[in-house]
C-alpha cells in the first residue's frame, strides 16, 4: 500500500513554486467554468438574438429586441409596476395552493389508508382530475365573479390534484417489510400512521407539493389573462392589447423566472425534510 | 450489568401444515411438523430454499395465521403478532427517519421517559453501540443496523426471538462477527432463539439443537443435538463430524463421483 | 402543403408578410353594425361587382374578429389587406410599426359610444361618479371617451376606480352591482336602453364623433389601389342601400352582425355611413392621439396627416 501521506501532498511541478495565489486562481476559473457551463447556451441564444434584431432581421413588433426587453423590464422594475404584479400573482398563488394543500393532503391519507374513504371518492375524482382548471373559468367567473376568491379556486382546483394524487401514492407503497414490523412489535394504528407511514410517504408528498405549486403557478397565470386588473397574466394580456410585445415578454419571463425560484426552494425544503434519501444525481 | 430479561416459556409447535393457494395451483410449504422447544435454548433450523423455514418462522411470529395445526407458546396459542415473539429479519428493518436510539425504542409504550432512556441505553450498550445512539440508520454498516435490529427486539424483553436468516446480508467475516454477537448476548438475555438459515456451519455453531428440514413440502428430517461446549471450535472433530452429517443430507449423491471406478 | 404553411409563418415572423395569392383580397371585421354597409354590399354581391370591375376573377377573403386587438395581431402577421377597426386600435397598430394607411372611416355616431349606468341607479350626472367603480375596455375607443367626460365633470381617472372589462360584459356587471357605471358602445346601448335596464349618463355629443376606421395595409394600396377604391365604392352604396331601405338591409346582414333586425334598425338611426374623411374627422383623430400618448398606451406618436389616405374616395362618389 503506497504511503497516503505522499499522495495527498500536491508535487509541484519543475521549476514553478507553489503559489497559494496561483491555486485560489485555479480553483476560481474551475468555479467560473463550472457557472459558464450552466449559463452559455442561454447567453448565446440571447446574443444571437440580439444580432438578428440589429440587423432588422426580426421585425420589433414580433419579437422585440434582447436590449429592448431590457430596457422595459428596468422600467417597469424601477417604477414598482413589476413588483407589484408579481406580488400580487403570488398571493393567489399562496392563497390557492395553501387551500389545496389544507385539502389535498388530509384527503390524500385519508384515501390512501381507508379503503371505504378510497372506494367512496374514487368516481368523482376520477371524473374531476382530467378537467384542465381552465376549462372552469367559466363556472368560477359565474359563481364568484370576477374579484380574488375566482382566481384562487382555479388555483386551488390546479394544485389539488397533484397533491392529492402523490400522497395516495406515497401512502399506498408503504413498504410492506415495515408494515410487517410494525404488526410485530404491536406499533398502535395512531403510531403506525404518524411513525411510519407518513415519513415513509413524505418523499411522495413533497413531490405533489412541488408539482402543485408549479400547476398552481401556471393557473394564476391562466386565470389573469381571462378576468383580471392586475398580476403577471393580466400585464401580459395587457401588453398584447396594446400591442406591446416587450412587455408581454417581461411578462413570461418574469413568470419564468419565479417558476424556477420557487422549485429550487422547494427543492432545498426537501433535502432538508427527507434526508434519509439518497437520490441519483445524473453524474 | 444486569438487565431483567422476561421469563422464557417452552413453544410447542404440531402437528402443523401449511399450504398457500397461488393462482397457478397449490403449494404445500410445510407438511405435518412437529417441535418441542424448551425455555432458554437456542435452536438452529436449517434447510434449502424455499423448503418452508422462513414460513414456518412466520407462523410462530405470528405473521402467518392460515395454517392447519397449532403453535403454543407456555400453553397459549398465537393468535397474531406480539412483542412476546420478537423477530430480526433479513433486512434490519429500521426505520431511516429514525435515530438509532429512536428505532431501538419504537416497540416500547406505556413508560415513563427516563426508563425508556436507560432501556434503551443498557440495550445499546449491550450491542456495543452506544456511541452510535443519535446516528442515523443510513451512516451505519449492514452489520451495526442489524445489532441495532437485535437491541430492538430485546428491549421489549420478549419470551422467544426469531431469527430469519439474520445474518444472509451480510459479508462472511461480518457474519461471523455476528454469530459470535449473538450467541453472547443470548447468554447475557437467555431468551429463547430460533435460527432460520441455510448455512450449515452457522447453524451447528449457534444451536443447542440442529432441525434439519427437507425440500417442499417441509418436514422435519431430523433434529440433531450439539453437544460441543461453547465456545465452539469449527475446525474441531466433533464439529466437522456433525458438519459432514448434516451435508449428506442434502447432498448424498454427490459424494461418491468416482464410485465406480476402479 | 403543411410545410409549406410552416416556412410560410416563420418566413412572416421574419419578414412580416406572407405570401399573398395574387386573386385574393384580404378583408378583416367584427361583427357590429358600425360595418353595416360591408355586409350589405357583401350580401348584395356589390362588393364582388365592383371589385370584378378592377380584376376579373377576383375573391375576398373574409375574417371576424372579437375585438381590435386581435385583428391588429392578425396585420402584424401580415394576414390582411383591409381592416374595420376603431380609431383607439388602429393608432395603437400604427404606432407600433403596423404600416397603414387610414383610406375611409365606417361610420360616426356620437351617441353610439356611451358611458351608462343602470336604469335605477341613483347617479344622475358624471359629477357624481367621484370614489364610484366604472367600467372600460382598456385600449378601445371608450376610454377616450371616459377621459373626456370625466374632465368635462372636473374629475381625473384617479377619482374613480377603474374595472377593465369587455364590452359585452359592462351592462351584466351593472346589473349585477360589481360595478356602478361603465362605458359602452352599440349595440349594447341600444338593446339594454329598450329594455329599460340602463341610462346614459353621458355620450360622445359634443366631445367625441365616435368614429371607427377602414384601414389597408401601405403594402396592399401601393399594389392595388383600384382595388381599395372599390371596396370604398361598394361601401358607399350599401350606405346608400341602409339609408334608403333600413329595414330591409337590417333582415339581410342579421347574420353578419349577429343581432336581431329590430334592433339593428334602432341602431342604424345613430349611426351615419359616409366614408369620406372630412377635416373634422381628422381633427377628432388627432386629439385621440394624442389623449392616448399622454396616458402611455401610444409609446411612439403616429402623424395622422400623414397616416391619413383621403384620394381613394371623394364626396359625390
Amino acid at each position: 500500500m503506497t504511503s497516503q501521506a505522499a499522495m495527498t501532498i500536491e508535487q509541484p511541478r519543475e521549476g514553478e513554486p507553489l503559489n497559494p495565489f496561483i491555486k485560489a486562481f485555479r480553483m476560481a476559473l474551475s468555479k467560473l467554468r463550472d457557472g459558464a457551463v450552466y449559463v452559455a447556451l442561454s447567453v448565446l441564444i440571447v446574443a444571437v438574438w440580439q444580432y438578428l434584431s440589429a440587423i432588422g432581421f426580426l421585425k420589433p413588433m414580433l419579437l422585440p429586441s434582447p436590449l429592448k426587453i431590457g430596457d422595459t423590464l428596468l422600467a417597469l422594475t424601477l417604477s414598482g409596476e413589476l413588483f407589484r404584479h408579481l406580488g400580487i400573482s403570488f398571493l393567489r398563488v399562496l392563497e390557492g395552493f395553501a387551500i389545496a394543500a389544507l385539502v389535498g393532503l388530509p384527503l390524500g391519507i385519508a384515501i390512501g389508508l381507508s379503503r371505504v374513504v378510497d372506494q367512496s371518492t374514487d368516481l368523482l375524482l376520477q371524473l374531476t382530475k382530467p378537467i384542465p382548471p381552465i376549462a372552469w373559468i367559466p363556472l368560477s367567473i359565474l359563481w364568484f365573479g370576477i374579484g380574488e376568491s375566482g382566481k384562487v379556486f382555479i388555483i386551488f382546483l390546479g394544485g389539488v390534484f397533484p397533491i392529492l394524487i402523490n400522497t395516495v401514492d406515497g401512502i399506498r407503497q408503504t413498504d410492506q417489510r415495515y408494515v410487517e414490523l410494525a404488526r410485530v412489535l404491536e406499533v398502535t394504528r395512531g403510531r403506525f400512521i404518524l411513525k411510519v407511514v407518513l415519513p415513509g410517504a413524505l418523499p411522495a408528498i413533497m413531490t405533489g407539493i412541488r408539482v402543485g405549486l408549479m400547476v398552481s403557478w401556471i393557473c394564476v397565470v391562466a386565470a389573469e389573462l381571462i378576468a383580471a386588473t392586475s398580476g403577471l397574466g393580466y400585464l401580459i394580456m395587457d401588453g398584447r392589447q396594446l400591442m406591446q410585445t416587450d412587455q408581454v415578454l417581461v411578462g413570461m419571463l418574469t413568470i419564468g423566472a419565479m417558476g424556477k425560484l420557487l422549485d429550487v426552494v422547494l427543492r432545498a425544503a426537501e433535502s432538508r425534510l427527507v434526508t434519509w434519501k439518497t437520490t441519483f444525481q445524473g453524474k | 450489568m444486569t438487565i431483567a430479561t422476561a421469563v422464557s416459556e417452552p413453544l410447542h409447535i404440531g402437528p402443523l401444515s401449511k399450504t398457500f393457494t397461488l393462482p397457478s395451483g397449490s403449494v404445500h410449504a410445510l407438511r405435518d411438523i412437529e417441535l418441542d422447544i424448551p425455555a432458554g435454548r437456542f435452536i438452529s433450523i436449517v434447510g434449502t430454499s424455499g423448503c418452508g423455514k422462513s414460513t414456518l418462522l412466520r407462523i410462530i411470529a405470528g405473521l402467518e395465521t392460515q395454517y392447519d395445526g397449532q403453535v403454543t407458546l407456555g400453553g397459549a396459542g398465537i393468535s397474531g403478532p406480539s412483542l412476546d415473539r420478537g423477530v430480526i429479519f433479513q433486512e434490519h428493518r429500521l426505520l431511516p427517519w429514525l435515530t438509532v436510539e429512536a428505532n431501538v425504542a419504537f416497540g416500547l409504550k406505556n413508560l415513563p421517559k427516563d426508563e425508556i432512556r436507560q432501556l434503551v441505553a443498557e440495550h445499546l450498550d449491550l450491542v456495543g453501540l452506544t456511541s452510535f445512539a443519535k446516528a442515523y440508520p443510513h451512516q451505519l454498516s449492514g452489520g451495526m443496523a442489524q445489532r441495532v435490529a437485535i437491541a430492538r427486539a430485546l428491549v421489549n424483553k420478549p419470551k422467544l426471538l426469531l431469527l430469519d436468516e439474520p445474518f444472509g446480508a451480510l459479508d462472511a467475516m461480518t457474519k461471523i462477527q455476528m454469530q459470535q454477537e449473538i450467541l453472547r448476548i443470548w447468554e447475557v438475555e437467555q431468551t429463547t432463539m430460533i435460527l432460520v438459515t441455510h448455512d450449515i456451519d452457522e447453524a451447528i455453531y449457534l444451536g443447542d439443537e440442529v432441525v434439519v428440514m427437507s425440500a417442499r413440502p417441509g418436514t422435519v428430517k431430523m433434529v440433531l443435538p450439539v453437544p460441543l461446549p461453547r465456545p465452539r471450535d469449527r475446525t474441531s472433530p466433533g464439529f466437522v463430524a456433525l458438519r459432514k452429517r448434516i451435508y449428506h443430507e442434502f447432498f448424498a449423491e454427490l459424494e461418491q463421483p468416482f464410485a465406480y471406478k476402479i | 402543403m403543411k410545410l409549406n404553411r410552416i416556412l410560410a409563418a416563420a418566413a412572416a415572423l421574419f419578414i412580416g408578410a406572407t405570401a399573398v395569392q395574387a386573386d385574393e383580397i384580404r378583408i378583416a371585421t367584427q361583427p357590429m353594425p358600425h360595418y353595416a354597409p360591408l355586409f350589405v354590399a357583401k350580401q348584395k354581391k356589390w362588393l364582388d361587382d365592383e371589385l370584378a370591375k378592377v380584376k376579373p376573377g377576383i375573391e375576398v377573403k373574409w375574417t371576424s374578429f372579437a375585438a381590435g386587438p386581435p385583428m391588429n395581431e392578425s396585420f402584424a402577421a401580415g394576414q390582411q389587406d383591409i381592416g374595420l377597426l376603431g380609431d383607439t386600435p388602429a393608432l395603437i397598430g400604427k404606432s407600433v410599426g403596423i404600416d397603414t394607411r387610414l383610406i375611409g372611416l365606417t361610420s360616426s355616431g356620437p351617441t353610439t359610444l356611451a358611458l351608462v349606468t343602470g336604469a335605477g341607479s341613483p347617479l344622475k350626472d358624471p359629477k357624481e361618479l367621484k370614489g364610484k367603480k366604472v367600467a372600460v375596455t382598456k385600449g378601445s375607443y371608450g376610454q377616450h371617451l371616459l377621459a373626456l367626460v370625466l374632465e368635462k365633470a372636473g374629475l381625473t381617472q384617479n377619482d374613480i376606480e377603474l374595472v377593465n372589462l369587455p364590452n359585452a360584459e359592462v351592462v351584466p356587471a351593472i346589473l349585477s352591482g360589481a360595478i356602478d357605471a361603465g362605458v359602452v358602445w352599440e349595440p349594447v346601448i341600444s338593446k339594454f336602453e329598450s329594455q329599460k335596464l340602463i341610462k346614459v349618463l353621458a355620450d360622445g355629443t359634443g366631445i367625441k364623433k365616435g368614429i371607427l376606421l377602414i384601414v389597408g395595409t401601405s403594402d396592399f394600396l401601393s399594389k392595388n389601389p383600384d382595388e381599395a377604391k372599390a371596396v370604398l365604392r361598394a361601401y358607399v352604396r350599401g350606405a346608400e342601400f341602409i339609408r334608403s331601405n333600413p329595414k330591409e338591409a337590417a333582415e339581410l346582414i342579421s347574420g353578419d352582425t349577429n343581432l336581431a333586425p329590430d334592433l339593428l334598425v334602432q341602431v342604424f338611426g345613430r349611426l351615419a355611413f359616409n366614408p369620406v374623411i372630412h377635416d373634422d374627422d381628422v381633427a377628432d383623430i388627432k386629439r385621440t392621439e394624442a389623449y392616448l400618448r399622454t396616458v402611455g398606451i401610444l409609446k411612439a406618436p403616429v402623424d395622422v396627416d400623414s397616416w391619413v389616405e383621403r384620394g381613394l374616395i371623394t364626396e359625390g362618389k
